[in-house]
């Protein structure tokens, strides 16, 4: 990184040729050296393009060296994200204009990486993502390695967040590894031994997940940490979940209960919704009903993000349950809250399967057939390939082959897609 | 004998894994996804 890169990211975000950029300062082959880093250009040089960029002067001065006034704003803006997230608006907002324009480097990836963190934690996922890749995914990987260790370990920690809700699950993996490498405190270890086990969860490597879980589950026990301690016994429950072991799975809820206590939280929720879930798999389904209306309850109460996904199991259990009556009060009770296409389509395969089972195979097609579009334009794999072998069957029984043939496709598709996933897409 | 036996054998055979005996998806048959489970956000820093 040096100043060329920075000249040439405002450049671009001004929507400048590098032409406009120079004209009637320097020849657009000499600005062109610059931004590319052959050149280092005068001071002089710098104020005009300051002024052309519509920046201060002080912006493309001192870019290496730290500003002991900016860290101490730094080392606060970090601590107000642990101790008091609300207060953080009113705190950029006072000292917006050291926060505007800074001069060095490191200090402002610092800056954009807490901004980060700090959208994470107050929900807005979407923003974080835009805010990471518009000011923190451009740096390239060699320019961390003269970086602090401070710097080095924020970075891989957020870029590990960053890649997981991006669902490049590998990639998450290794740079919470390298992160955990570089920390010294156990709060954040155990932080990050939760996060690979949670990124060894989604890319189906259940036995290191497990090493993982339970290393985090011993340090937040030991550092008294109840509600992390109930995420870690919940996730090891999830884990035997996947793995078919529902005897351990709900042994591990019952400790995640009672770690908890009350009052109720998000966790509350999550467990609910794997002891119903448990409870399904070991074929209790009037249970597991019971279990899934306590979890919604209370994820509706808490304003939970995951309440949509215990509603769709709830239909999971209803059609277990043989109860089509109620399953189709609860589509139809659903189809007003939908928030996305994706929520529409997971709906729309039940919707599709309840008309299966009604024998309305016209219905039943109609709707399979937009689910499958939406899954897949939404990317949406693993439901895709269901959703697609679903279909196909019912084409195959009713002897239409080349339909069959051609779902059974998507199907395959889906499942390459999926293994590219695993992967870490680099057949993308 | 036994190659009655095992014709008998062959042909049940096919009856019951006959791929046009889709019985099974009629029902539940798809686990729509793995996944069931609910395991939240990672933890964030701070």
């Amino acid at each position: 990184m040096h100043i060329g890169s920075r000249i040439r990211r405002l450049r671009e975000s001004r929507g400048l040729s590098q032409k406009e950029a120079s004209s009637g300062i320097i020849s657009t082959s000499h600005y062109s050296n610059i931004e590319s880093g052959r050149f280092e250009p005068s001071s002089d040089v710098l104020g005009l393009l300051a002024d052309r960029l519509d920046v201060p002067v002080s912006y493309f001065q001192k870019i290496h060296e730290d500003d002991p006034l900016l860290q101490t704003l730094l080392t606060q803006y970090e601590e107000l994200l642990a101790s008091d997230i609300k207060a953080i608006p009113q705190f950029i907002e006072k000292h917006h204009k050291r926060f505007s324009y800074i001069s060095s480097i490191h200090q402002e990836i610092m800056f954009h990486l807490l901004k980060y963190t700090e959208l994470v934690k107050v929900g807005r996922i979407p923003d974080a993502q835009a805010h990471y890749s518009s000011e923190v995914a451009h740096i390239p990987q060699a320019f961390f390695e003269n970086a602090s260790r401070s710097l080095l370990e924020k970075y891989t920690y957020t870029s590990g967040v960053y890649y997981y809700f991006k669902k490049d699950y590998k990639a998450s993996m290794t740079h919470f590894e390298d992160a955990l490498l570089l920390t010294i405190e156990e709060p954040l270890s155990a932080k990050i031994n939760y996060n690979i086990s949670l990124a060894l969860y989604k890319l189906y490597d259940y036995g290191a997940a497990h090493v993982y879980a339970k290393r985090a589950k011993e340090q937040y026990l030991h550092m008294h940490n109840w509600g992390r301690s109930g995420d870690c016994y919940n996730l090891i429950a999830a884990l035997y979940l996947a793995q078919h072991k529902p005897t351990e799975a709900r042994r591990y809820i019952e400790k995640g209960f009672s770690v908890l206590g009350s009052p109720m939280s998000e966790t509350h929720g999550r467990l609910y919704h794997n002891l119903a879930t448990v409870m399904m798999k070991e074929n209790d389904y009037a249970l597991a009903l019971k279990t899934v209306n306590q979890c919604i309850d209370l994820k509706k109460l808490l304003k939970c993000t995951t309440l949509f996904d215990s509603q769709l199991l709830k239909l999971r259990i209803l059609f277990r349950l043989g109860d089509l009556l109620a399953l189709r009060e609860n589509i139809t009770r659903l189809q007003v809250s939908i928030q996305n296409e994706l929520e529409q389509a997971n709906l729309d395969y039940f919707e599709a399967k309840l008309y299966h089972a009604l024998g309305e195979y016209d219905l039943y097609e109609q709707k399979m057939k937009n689910c499958i579009v939406h899954l897949h334009e939404n990317e949406d794999w693993n439901a895709l390939k269901d959703a697609a072998r679903h279909l196909s069957l019912h084409y195959e029984t009713n002897k239409k082959y080349k339909n069959a043939f051609k779902l059974q496709e998507l199907c395959i598709e889906a499942y390459r897609r999926l293994t590219m996933e695993l992967k870490g897409g680099e057949e993308k | 004998m036994k190659k009655k036996v095992l014709m008998m054998c062959l042909i049940l055979g096919l009856a019951v894994f006959s791929p046009s005996m889709n019985l099974a998806y009629a029902s539940d048959y798809s686990t729509h996804g793995l996944g069931y489970e609910d395991v939240g956000p990672p933890h964030a820093r701070g």
